[in-house]
């Protein structure tokens, strides 16, 4: 017998007034799975958390926990415990008051809630701290606290709402590590929001990604990546995003407008865009095969090194590993594996997969094309 | 002479504190003294000079009946209005800060009473409490009920200044205990929800206890008004019938300009003293140890 996913939405819906916070979220979490709701600010990944919490009614849809419809169920009846961005951590109390709060709450026995507080403590690394007010403690610790709440109650599913924004990034850092430790340790089911594409990439099992109110994406980070399904999942994953250029078309095929002797993909795709993560563009001098570029400007990171480049009106990034001084000339050529080159339509953003595109410079044409790639410098 | 710096700043401290030294002496500390040094006098009677009589005033204080009674009163008053108008307030901000609809028109029938001067609050109440015309005696009438004397019986007079008092009170402490429910954060109820916490216990485990600040510095204020203000005694009943309803401060006022003993006055007037520094140091040496300041 299939064991049942953990938590089920079925297009939950979410408005006030005009604003539709979440439009139509369907989802799958599987048990013990890490998945990550990840998007801008008000596209509608927290509102969806809060439905699934149950602190917030969604309009339409249903809501499934372990199998058992939970759409109308009180938030303490659902099985599931949070921990909220700014912690919520109740002041008058002290580390360990706050910790069995929940326990006091399901009136567990005083024996009991001693050995789970000392075992969670642990845990955490809290021991030292449990009769101190939350006041006494510095960020990273009141985020330990959060995290021993949720984590005493033994509940299988725990909801994060950004737990990491309010700390500085090496403890960030460190945290992220943390909490991805202790849900495999315990085999949570974790849905974790968070606006920030490391803490997606790095912690989750699952990616989703979520614009306004709806979601774009449900992939695994890798996929995410190196499949995006939009032009918006190319640009808001990657750092720098991906260049994103817009396609001419001259009849024979289709190549980037000021660079007319180079084809990129076949012809019939003008104002489509095309899709070049930073790290695919590599450059080669004036003389060699390619696109012929410009260099506008260099910015140099420590391992890597940002090449901003001009062909024709469109400006696109590289990102070439190391330092590397400036050319002599500012005239270039760029080019990339066909492999590495994404397609999405003008209107609708969405990935096209039904075109082949060329890798501009390389040796040998990979896909059979009208023309082939290779043939470029003729100027 | 060249001053050093450290004496300069010192003398700079001293002026800036000096025009609310001035002010704090004159007005409170000098008054303060005189008083406790007449209520050591006699009056001295016609243009004699008083005389000096230790502490014959507090003797004759200690066997005045009125005096105890009126410090009674005072007792009971306060005893009943403090605790009664703090519980009322709470209410009130709990239910006003709830999503209720229309809860601005509410809060601001609430807050109503606290806009009234207490004479015109007291006058309103006088039409309340009229034996045959007042509106209580009235809508009893409707049901056959004779409803009693409000103001002039002695066994219920008390009752009724109380009753307006709270009336009065409540809707002042209301708005301190709304300011303090909006400043605890949503995020705490909805961590109260998630652990199945109730509503009455997630009250008693985490609202009240964050209150406790305000509940302190109301508990403080609706002890000073409960000597402090008489103003209502005034139009409603003088202190009467037969002492009943008197007060400590309408007292040391009718001793002082109804019956001319001004050094009696003061001895009641030092008296107040002290047992209010007594209960206001009490209060915050043992509550403040048990109450959780943000």
């Amino acid at each position: 017998m299939a064991e049942p996913p953990a938590i089920h939405l079925e297009g939950l819906r979410k408005a006030w007034g005009d604003t539709t916070a979440v439009a139509d979220a369907s989802l799958s979490v599987r048990q013990g799975e890490f998945v990550i709701l990840l998007g801008p600010s008000g596209c509608g990944k927290s509102t969806t958390l809060r439905m699934i919490a149950g602190l917030e009614p969604p309009d339409a849809g249903r809501l499934r926990i372990n199998g058992t419809d939970v759409t109308r169920q009180p938030p303490g009846r659902r099985g599931l415990s949070m921990v909220f961005q700014s912690y919520a951590l109740f002041p008058h109390l002290t580390v360990a008051d706050n910790i069995v709060f929940g326990l006091r709450s399901r009136r567990v026995p005083k024996a009991q809630r001693r050995r789970r507080l000392n075992h969670v403590a642990r845990l955490v690394g809290l021991e030292e701290l449990l009769q101190r007010k939350p006041a006494q403690l510095s960020g990273g610790q009141r985020q330990r606290v959060a995290l021993a709440r949720a984590v005493i109650a033994e509940h299988p599913i725990c909801l994060m709402d950004e737990p990491l924004s309010n700390l500085d990034a090496r403890l960030r850092a460190e945290m992220r590590r943390e909490i991805r430790e202790l849900q495999r340790r315990l085999g949570m089911t974790v849905v974790y929001v968070t606006h920030d594409q490391v803490e997606a990439m790095s912690m989750g099992d699952r990616v989703v990604l979520m614009d306004r109110g709806t979601i774009v994406q449900d992939d695994t980070p890798d996929a995410l990546y190196s499949r995006p399904r939009t032009a918006f999942a190319a640009t808001f994953v990657g750092s720098p995003p991906m260049n994103l250029l817009e396609l001419a078309d001259d009849g024979g095929a289709s190549h980037l407008p000021g660079a007319p002797g180079t084809p990129v993909a076949p012809a019939g795709l003008a104002g489509c865009l095309l899709g070049v993560r930073p790290e695919d563009v590599g450059i080669a001098g004036a003389d060699s095969a390619g696109i012929p570029a410009e260099i506008v400007d260099e910015e140099y990171l420590g391992a890597d090194t940002i090449v901003r480049l001009r062909v024709g009106e469109q400006t696109l990034r590289s990102r070439l590993t190391g330092h590397r001084p400036g050319p002599a000339e500012r005239h270039c050529r760029i080019h990339w594996p066909h492999e590495a080159a994404h397609l999405f339509d003008t209107g609708t953003g969405r990935r096209r997969d039904d075109a082949a595109v060329y890798g501009p410079g390389e040796k040998a044409p990979a896909t059979a094309g009208d023309t082939p790639a290779v043939a470029t410098s003729t100027q | 002479m060249a001053l050093s710096d450290h004496r300069r700043m010192q003398i700079y401290g001293a002026l800036l504190l000096l025009p609310a030294a001035v002010l704090l002496v004159t007005f409170a500390y000098l008054p303060t003294v005189l008083t406790v040094l007449r209520s050591l006098f006699l009056p001295g009677v016609q243009g004699q000079p008083a005389e000096f009589a230790g502490l014959e005033n507090y003797a004759l204080l200690a066997d005045d009946p009125v005096f105890w009674k009126v410090a009674r009163n005072n007792l009971v008053y306060a005893l009943v209005t403090v605790p009664a108008s703090i519980a009322i307030a709470l209410g009130m901000a709990l239910l006003v800060n709830a999503r209720l609809p229309g809860r601005g028109l509410v809060r601001m029938a609430y807050f109503t009473p606290t806009i009234l001067p207490m004479i015109a609050a007291a006058n309103i109440w006088l039409f309340f409490y009229a034996p045959e015309i007042g509106l209580f005696n009235h809508v009893l009438g409707l049901f056959g009920i004779a409803g009693p004397n409000w103001l002039g019986d002695e066994s219920v007079a008390m009752v009724s200044v109380i009753v307006m008092t709270v009336w009065k009170e409540a809707g002042f402490f209301m708005i301190f205990y709304l300011a303090a429910l909006q400043s605890i954060p949503p995020e705490l109820r909805e961590a109260s929800d998630l652990e199945g916490t109730g509503r009455w216990s997630h009250f008693w485990r985490v609202t009240f206890p964050l209150l406790m600040p305000t509940t302190l510095f109301v508990l403080v204020n609706a002890l000073i008004n409960a000597v402090r203000v008489v103003d209502h005694l005034f139009i409603l009943t003088k202190g009467g019938p037969n002492n009943a309803t008197n007060l400590l401060l309408y007292h040391v006022y009718e001793t002082a300009f109804s019956f001319f003993d001004r050094s009696y006055a003061a001895a009641i007037t030092v008296m107040i003293l002290i047992v209010l520094a007594v209960v206001a140091t009490l209060q915050f040496t043992v509550l403040d140890r048990r109450t959780h300041y943000q």
